[in-house]
């Protein structure tokens, strides 16, 4: 199959001389449409350095990064910004809504930055993470969970390749959390995305196809 | 301008009080600047409602028309149509109605009945001799009418109102308007003149489309003369441009006021969201979007602000008591309130670079 995210040896490291610290070493990884995937690392590991270099927020020290087989440690910042918007989604630990639109406006929003009409696409999402009853509300106005549901529409209205998942459980009591690792695997088979969660909790993974595990800037498959 | 909005109904009362103050500075903005225009009108009013586009003085006169002292045959001496210049006295007295006890200071023009200088008569005639004037609206508005006979100066005999003409002002008290043999007399009473023609007058107003062809000959025995704009009179008049300055500086001082108030209230607004545009950045969203935000809620603080005040202003322009000054110069009130949106987009656009520098890598791994 082919890989939508591919990285290979990718070495991140931060400041110079004594001070240099290895974040990632040698990273390869890839993943294909319709994966659901699981990088599990304690504080500290290197995950979210992972998910930066991932996400093109910031370039590695050396190695190689395909979306879409397309390197994007090459382009310039605007490439990067517009790639993040068309192919990339982001759900982030506590949310990545904005405070003062209307769940409805949050989608809103990307449909004016599009130019486009998502309303079909936003429609079969709501209903299909059951939120279609919060259209009205604010984010504050929403518990937890149904944040998290929000924001999983969100990072998927725009028909991204890839999402990238940043502890989305995190702020979650578990039987919310396991609810909302369900919807990401379930997301990933049926919409055919590529789908990329960093937790610091083993237990989420139980429905990942795949489950990495990240220390001290390593990347290996787990057992 | 969509997040913009948004963030604006989400946050109603914050931006309500900015704009709230956006209001009170520019409503002082529009008020001061009234009183400028008032002020400036009381002073000027009569002398631009002339038209003329030159005056003559008399060179010694230092520009001040009040110190200058021409003679009608100076007239002659300006090269120009008959009907486009005119021979004007100024003298400032008071007048006092028959049978009453109050004195109204009043500006008194002398002018030949046909010159252009004298104001269109909106009720009554024009005066037909020595003994007849014409007053301004506003001087009847103090119970002075037609038909009435007052005394001016120091004189015995008295004059007669026989018309009226619009409001007009100069040097802030009413204006009367009387004929050049009349003026001679009240300033100058019984002194004896050789002929007519040495009679003085304070100055000559020319009416030019093109004011540089006009001359005044200068012979060897004439007074030296001084010509210039009717503008520059205007800014000589005792006063005049003293209370401009002091007013103006005000009003420019009030917009850098603008400019920090509008600039610190949206710099706050932008370091409380800086996680959230982090996340946006991330996203995606170009930061020209999110600057766009900033200063479209700019404009939108500083233009509703001055719609308000506008309109604030103008009602209270209705209920402020006559004898204050207070004008409303439409293209100055324009131009105050476009500065007054300009000064606070300004404002808006110190937060670009807080903006530019959040880096969309705070937005992972972040608490």
């Amino acid at each position: 199959m082919d890989a939508v995210l591919e990285m290979t040896n990718i070495q991140k490291k931060f400041g110079t001389g004594h001070t240099e610290v290895d974040a990632l070493t040698d990273v390869n990884f890839s993943i294909n449409a319709g994966q659901f995937v699981s990088i599990v690392g304690p504080s500290g590991s290197g995950k979210s350095t992972f998910l930066t270099i991932a996400g093109g927020l910031q370039r590695q020290t050396s190695g190689e990064i395909l979306i879409n087989h397309t390197d994007i440690s090459k382009l310039n910042e605007k490439k990067r910004t517009q790639i993040r918007f068309d192919q990339l989604g982001f759900i982030l630990q506590s949310s990545n809504l904005i405070p003062f639109l209307k769940v409805s406006e949050q989608f809103a929003l990307v449909e004016k930055l599009a130019k486009k009409s998502l309303q079909e696409r936003v429609d079969m999402l709501l209903k299909s993470l059951d939120i279609e009853n919060l259209k009205a509300k604010y984010p504050k106005e929403l518990s937890g969970g149904e944040r998290q549901r929000v924001a999983i529409a969100r990072a998927l209205c725009n028909d991204p390749s890839v999402i990238l998942a940043d502890e989305p459980t995190a702020s979650l009591d578990s039987k919310h959390a396991f609810e909302v690792v369900k919807i990401l695997a379930r997301e990933a088979h049926d919409q055919n995305k590529a789908i990329i969660m960093v937790t610091h909790d083993e237990r989420m993974t139980k429905w990942s196809d795949q489950v990495y595990q990240i220390e001290d800037g390593r990347l290996s498959l787990a057992e | 301008m969509f997040l913009a909005w948004k963030e604006m109904r989400y946050a109603k009362l914050r931006y309500a009080l900015i704009i709230g103050i956006m209001i009170l500075v520019a409503y002082v903005v529009f008020m001061l600047s009234g009183l400028a225009s008032g002020l400036a009108n009381g002073h000027k009013k009569a002398i631009s409602d002339w038209g003329s586009s030159t005056i003559v003085l008399s060179a010694d006169s230092n520009k001040v028309a009040s110190a200058s002292v021409l003679k009608r045959a100076d007239l002659n001496r300006a090269k120009t149509a008959n009907t486009n210049k005119a021979a004007v006295g100024l003298f400032a007295t008071a007048a006092q109605k028959s049978g009453s006890k109050t004195k109204t200071n009043v500006a008194i023009f002398g002018a030949q009945k046909r010159s252009f200088v004298v104001p269109k008569i909106i009720k009554g005639r024009l005066y037909q001799n020595a003994h007849e004037i014409i007053i301004s609206k506003n001087l009847s508005d103090e119970g002075y009418h037609i038909g009435d006979q007052i005394k001016l100066a120091s004189m015995t005999h008295k004059f007669k109102i026989v018309g009226i003409t619009k409001a007009t002002t100069y040097s802030v008290e009413p204006v009367i308007y009387l004929n050049l043999d009349a003026f001679t007399t009240l300033k100058y009473g019984s002194q004896p003149f050789s002929s007519a023609s040495q009679k003085p007058i304070s100055l000559i107003a020319i009416k030019h489309k093109t004011p540089k062809q006009v001359t005044v000959t200068t012979g060897t025995s004439d007074t030296k003369v001084a010509k210039m704009s009717t503008a520059t009179l205007i800014q000589n008049l005792p006063g005049f441009s003293a209370e401009k300055i002091t007013l103006n500086t005000m009003i420019d001082f009030l917009f850098i006021v603008v400019a920090a108030i509008v600039g610190i209230f949206l710099y706050v607004m932008t370091l409380q969201k800086t996680v959230l545009f982090g996340v946006l950045k991330a996203q995606g969203v170009r930061t020209r979007y999110l600057v766009g935000t900033i200063v479209s809620q700019s404009f939108i603080v500083g233009a509703a602000g001055v719609i308000l005040a506008f309109i604030l202003g103008y009602l209270t322009s209705l209920i402020l008591p006559e004898a204050m000054p207070f004008t409303i110069d439409g293209m100055q009130w324009l131009s105050d309130g476009l500065i007054l949106i300009l000064v606070s987009i300004v404002g808006g656009l110190f937060s670009i670079r807080t903006v530019t520098k959040v880096d969309p890598i705070n937005a992972i791994g972040g608490e």
